[in-house]
């Protein structure tokens, strides 16, 4: 990299972490977990630490983002208005440079920052640890974490054979999202079956076995799910499940009477497990009330204990960059645009705009049905409703770059999930705006006040 | 001789944010600057001296015309290797000290470790900056300020120094200091184009002079040449500049009239023998 460069991403770092606000800055982070540490949550172990977890990356996320917002929205408009821009451009270094080059420099500062963070998140956590022990003689290791699958199912009784992948491996599912794939129900009708496929599982190998198979498992392996029914909300209803693989003589038999829309963990035996990690599941419908049981697909998964904590906090902290570098791209690029304010006011929007991004989907999604159900489609609900779409499609989804989901539920964040966060949100999204801003200086005339 | 730096026919036009024309700053400026020669610009406030600077610059871009500076476009990176810039006001971070902003600059040079630190040293020296060196350049007067602009804009040895308004702020030690470097730079072949209307700064100094009126040059020629019918006088490049001035605005004052009684009389009714006394009296006691 070359002089030029290092010069602008050292002089940035200099004016950026040398002053009073950083200071400011450094204490919050260092605080944040110490204080979230504090924190009472549900009462049990797991609930004070998923609290602790939980709210320390949620703050820091909000503070990580008004701090990027500030600083970069300023960086280049306000060298403009000063007038250091001038005495710089007419030095041998082109405008990209020194584009790029603070952008390096913000990049660093956020380095230090989420090293400060990490730091005491570190620290906070051995501390609840330690306190944990002390007040909850029954209390899990908080530094296990799990890891969640969700199936393909292989077969249902009622219907023609389905099997819907819902964990593709295809690069294109990572950056375009379907959403249809997310609203997929499993329904088990009366008598019905529906038999899945769990693949990729590793269990740690100290995992138990436990001395009587079937009945009693460990904690380490578990299916999570929630049912409905047409029913009441909170009906019983009475299933079987079945739990193996190929290389067992029978699977085991787990009965069950369960109360719907509540979150139920059924523990699997180990054994169940296949060498090459896979497991296969049935559930029968044998309630006697005629009745069906609907299984949402995003609230059906496998939770097993693999991984480790500490691991999971530099992915949250690589979570926490991928946010902050789109923020300063984004900051960075309106300031080379307009003024400060101007900068601050239009990246607000944004990011808002990019957090809601759930919330876009479920409106256009609700616009579409709207207009299915209507006689006469509206132009606006049209024109609404392609523009919600366009929204949802060009701004990356910063509210599943918040670590605080994963590894405040004590859920391993995988890699490939990190790897398609990186190239909707950085590729697509940071990299364009940095394009426009060194395009659009390049031909700017600097002898001229921006706005 | 070599001409470092160019302009033909150059004119520059600032609009508006609709793209309307709003003020013309430069009108078809012609002029070149030869290597080893001290170009003076003067003009009143406002007659396009810093807009001719930052067009040479390449911080502006011209409207018409051509510009070329050591034989390539302006703001070429090759060229700006042997420019030195020092704008009117000193526009420096205000978080380094002096010499963390020479250093920052000579890495934008490219210069190496050892000789930043030697021409760092040397230019501290020669402006006299040693004492307040690690000193925020936000903390500096607006004397100690200059010299560190100066310092920057010498940090890599310019063959070509552009100085707009360099004496700005100083107290008459420091500009006999600056005028006496100038001399010196001068004697080693650099060359300068300075713009300031400090007249007294440049007349000792300066090969040639050029007096810009409403962006156009009004005089432009060595100064022998134009001061040789002032030579009597005291102050006479004040004398000259001042002449030139008022004979230019009142040339221009005249055309004005000229013309605008043109297009009265083109609405208003003719009196027996063509003119309209009366509104011609009015405007001469206008004056």
């Amino acid at each position: 990299m070359n002089n030029r460069i290092l010069a602008v991403a050292k002089n940035t770092f200099k004016d950026y972490f040398f002053n009073a606000t950083s200071v400011f800055l450094v204490i919050m982070f260092l605080l944040i977990p110490f204080l979230c540490s504090n924190l009472l949550g549900d009462g049990t172990a797991e609930g004070k630490f998923r609290v602790f977890v939980t709210y320390s990356f949620l703050i820091s996320s909000i503070i990580f983002t008004v701090a990027n917002i500030s600083f970069s929205c300023s960086s280049i408009s306000s060298e403009w208005k000063n007038k250091t821009l001038l005495t710089l451009d007419v030095k041998p270094i082109k405008r990209w440079e020194i584009i790029f080059g603070k952008w390096l420099g913000m990049l660093f500062i956020n380095l230090v920052f989420i090293a400060f963070f990490i730091l005491s998140m570190s620290f906070s956590s051995l501390l609840v640890s330690y306190k944990l022990r002390e007040n909850f003689s029954e209390h899990i290791n908080i530094f296990k974490t799990k890891s969640e699958l969700f199936p393909v199912l292989t077969s249902e009784s009622s219907g023609e054979n389905r099997s819907s992948e819902s964990q593709p491996r295809d690069f294109r599912f990572f950056l375009f999202k379907k959403a249809e794939d997310r609203k997929e129900n499993y329904v088990a009708k009366a008598a019905g079956r529906l038999d899945w496929s769990f693949k990729g599982i590793k269990l740690p190998s100290k995992t138990t076995v436990p001395a009587n198979s079937g009945q009693e498992a460990s904690e380490d392996i578990y299916l999570s799910y929630r049912f409905q029914t047409a029913g009441s909300k909170e009906q019983i209803v009475s299933g079987y499940w079945l739990v193996g693989n190929s290389s067992l003589s029978g699977p085991f038999e787990l009965g069950t009477n369960l109360l719907a829309d509540k979150i139920h963990r059924l523990p699997i035996p180990p054994q169940a497990v296949s060498a090459d990690g896979q497991v296969d599941i049935a559930y029968l419908n044998i309630d006697s009330s005629n009745i069906s049981v609907l299984f949402p697909s995003s609230d059906f998964k496998l939770l097993y204990s693999h991984g480790n904590y500490w691991v999971n906090l530099l992915k949250g902290a690589a979570n926490i960059l991928i946010l902050v570098t789109f923020i300063f791209s984004i900051g960075l690029c309106f300031s080379c645009l307009v003024s400060h304010l101007t900068a601050i006011l239009a990246t607000s929007i944004l990011m808002s705009i990019a957090y809601m991004h759930e919330f876009i989907e479920i409106v256009a999604e609700a616009f579409f049905r709207e207009m299915q159900v209507q006689q006469q489609i509206q132009f606006m609900h049209r024109m609404s409703y392609h523009m919600l779409r366009f929204f949802s499609f060009i701004f990356p989804p910063l509210n599943e770059a918040l670590p605080h989901s994963y590894i405040g539920s004590s859920l391993l964040i995988p890699s490939d999930y990190l790897f398609a966060l990186f190239m909707r949100i950085i590729v697509l999204g940071a990299l364009p705006a940095l394009i426009v801003a060194m395009v659009y200086l390049s031909y700017r005339e600097l002898g001229i006040p921006n706005e | 001789m070599e001409e470092l730096v160019k302009l033909q026919s150059v004119t520059k036009t600032f609009k508006d944010f609709w793209g309307k024309p709003k003020a013309v700053a430069i009108k078809n400026l012609s002029f070149s600057v030869e290597k080893g020669e001290i170009l003076g610009l003067l003009g009143p406030n406002g007659s396009g001296k810093s807009t001719t600077l930052k067009l040479i610059l390449g911080l502006l871009y011209p409207t018409r015309g051509r510009i070329s500076v050591f034989g390539r476009p302006p703001g070429d990176n090759t060229a700006k290797q042997f420019i030195g810039y020092l704008p009117e006001e000193d526009y420096l971070y205000s978080y380094l000290n002096g010499r963390e902003t020479l250093d920052f600059y000579g890495k934008i040079f490219n210069l190496s470790l050892k000789m930043r630190r030697e021409r760092i040293s040397f230019l501290i020296d020669l402006l006299g900056i040693r004492a307040y060196q690690r000193r925020s350049v936000g903390e500096y007067s607006k004397g100690m300020a200059r010299r560190i602009g100066l310092a920057q804009a010498l940090i890599n040895d310019p063959d070509l120094l552009i100085l707009d308004e360099p004496t700005n702020g100083m107290d008459p030690l420091g500009i006999k200091e600056m005028k006496d470097l100038f001399l010196e730079l001068k004697s080693k072949g650099k060359t300068m184009i300075i713009s300031t209307h400090l007249l007294a700064d440049i007349e000792s100094i300066c090969d040639r002079i050029g007096i810009l009126y409403q962006g156009e040059f009004i005089a432009i020629d060595k100064v022998d040449k134009l001061l040789a019918p002032y030579r009597n006088e005291t102050h006479c490049l004040e004398k000259f500049f001042l002449d030139k001035v008022y004979a230019e605005r009142e040339e221009r004052e005249k055309k004005r009239v000229a013309e605008t009684l043109k297009e009265k009389e083109k609405f208003s009714p003719k009196k027996p023998d063509g003119v309209d006394k009366e509104l011609l009296q009015n405007l001469v006691d206008k004056e």
